[in-house]
């Protein structure tokens, strides 16, 4: 779906226009702070960074069809300039809030205890690259399709397909070299599992 | 020929759920060859799950950011924002004005210190509008201090004044205390200390420069409308 009409309006002085905007796109944009900001940022003050700016700068968009894709390149930069702002080495280590700064070692161990397993997915994830780990976030971002994430970081889909593929590999190997069991033992002797995949997707 | 698709791309485009019947097909045929694929294809399945739930959980944790006020922001009425080192004054409008006066003057007396030329109107500094010449370079072809122009653009935050040209030294109103940085011992036993200083500065420009941000987020220097300084929402 295209925003250009509503950026149009909102150029043109349309606040609802404007604040509609903000309200759909809102969710991906605080996925793509969280993706590439410091850990020890407030995504939240982040997120209000980017409102600022969208409501300022909104008139700099020389092509209202490529608002997504400058809307997240607002957020990128947002989200660098806090962490050059704030004098520390970029993170992609970390979760917010989540010390991963070794998974595999005992520090990790007594963390995931604490954490549980779904937290400590999202943690590894956040230990991609971060060619790989924007396009998976964005992802589990509801309704969230390729086209749309392709849009958004001004990408072909084809590159989006191959990163997202990539992206749940590289996460599940992390995952098991985490020295944890298989997720279920024994190897079933019929494609049966194969099945319960299909259906449940 | 689905077969020779290679697992993580076979085992996305049916989580995606945009996989052929020849793709479905295809993977049956490895999990008969080959039972652990479909616990592959289970695991991945369930690593989406989970992530989605983590997202979602953080997601919605966060309080709802509204848009703020509009304030001259249309079209051509581009208002100038001052970085946030403003906040580390306590965001009071001399302090504000303190530290924007010395954004003003910052390239000015570091040309004068270093007994660079100073550009003026009949040498102006290039912006990004003229695509021949790089930032700081004159327009007569002399690099202008390029390096620094360079960095103080990509470091500096958007709506930053950039730069500043002026006939005139500044002149200093009032010095603030100085803000003690960091300190740190040298080799021959004495101390290097590092301190902010804040100046209270005024001056007669001539033209200004801001940082913005292009479409693709990139930092780039464009004229300022000294109008605005006027009624910066900050100040």
């Amino acid at each position: 779906m295209s925003d250009s009409s509503s950026v149009a309006r909102a150029l043109a002085g349309d606040r609802s226009a404007l604040e509609g905007l903000w309200r759909d796109h809102r969710r991906w944009v605080a996925t793509v702070l969280l993706a590439h900001k410091r850990q020890d940022a407030e995504l939240e003050d982040l997120l209000q960074e980017v409102a600022v700016i969208l409501v300022q700068r909104l008139a700099d968009l020389r092509d209202p069809s490529r608002f997504r894709a400058w809307l997240r390149a607002v957020a990128v930069n947002v989200a660098r300039m806090a962490a050059r702002r704030d004098g520390a080495r970029p993170t992609h280590e970390a979760l917010d809030g989540v010390d991963v700064v070794d998974p595999s070692g005992e520090r990790a161990a007594r963390a995931e205890h604490a954490r549980g397993e779904i937290e400590r997915v999202l943690a590894f994830a956040m230990r991609l690259d971060p060619d790989y780990r924007e396009p998976l976030l964005l992802r589990a971002v509801d309704g969230l399709g390729q086209a749309a994430i392709a849009e958004i970081l001004d990408l072909p889909e084809t590159t989006i397909e191959t990163r997202l593929a990539r992206a749940r590999r590289m996460l599940r190997r992390e995952l098991e070299r985490d020295a944890r069991p298989p997720v279920r033992p024994g190897v079933p002797d019929d494609p049966s599992a194969l099945r319960l995949a299909r259906d449940i997707a | 020929m689905n077969d020779t698709i290679d697992e993580p791309l076979l085992f996305s485009r049916a989580l995606e759920r945009r996989a052929s019947r020849a793709e479905w097909d295809a993977l049956e045929r490895r999990a008969h060859d080959d039972p652990r694929v479909a616990l592959r294809l289970l695991a991945h399945l369930r690593d989406e799950g989970e992530l989605s739930l983590a997202l979602d959980a953080r997601l919605s944790a966060l309080p709802d950011v509204e848009l703020p006020a509009p304030s001259a922001p249309q079209r051509g009425a581009r208002a100038l924002r001052l970085p946030r080192v403003a906040l580390l004054f306590g965001a009071t409008g001399w302090a504000a004005a303190c530290v924007l006066a010395a954004l003003l003057v910052l390239r000015v007396t570091s040309d004068e210190r270093a007994g660079a030329t100073r550009p003026s109107r009949a040498a102006p500094v290039a912006t990004s509008h003229d695509a021949s010449r790089g930032v700081g370079e004159r327009a007569d072809g002399a690099t202008h201090d390029a390096d620094a122009d360079a960095r103080s653009v990509s470091d500096a935050p958007v709506g930053a004044v950039a730069d500043a040209l002026a006939s005139d030294a500044p002149t200093v109103l009032h010095e603030f205390p100085r803000v003690l940085v960091e300190t740190r011992e040298t080799d021959d036993g004495r101390v290097e200390v590092t301190w902010l200083r804040r100046a209270l500065e005024t001056q007669t420009v001539d033209a200004a420069f801001e940082v913005v941000e292009d479409e693709l987020g990139r930092p780039t220097v464009v004229p300022a409308d000294l109008s605005m300084l006027a009624v910066s929402d900050i100040l």
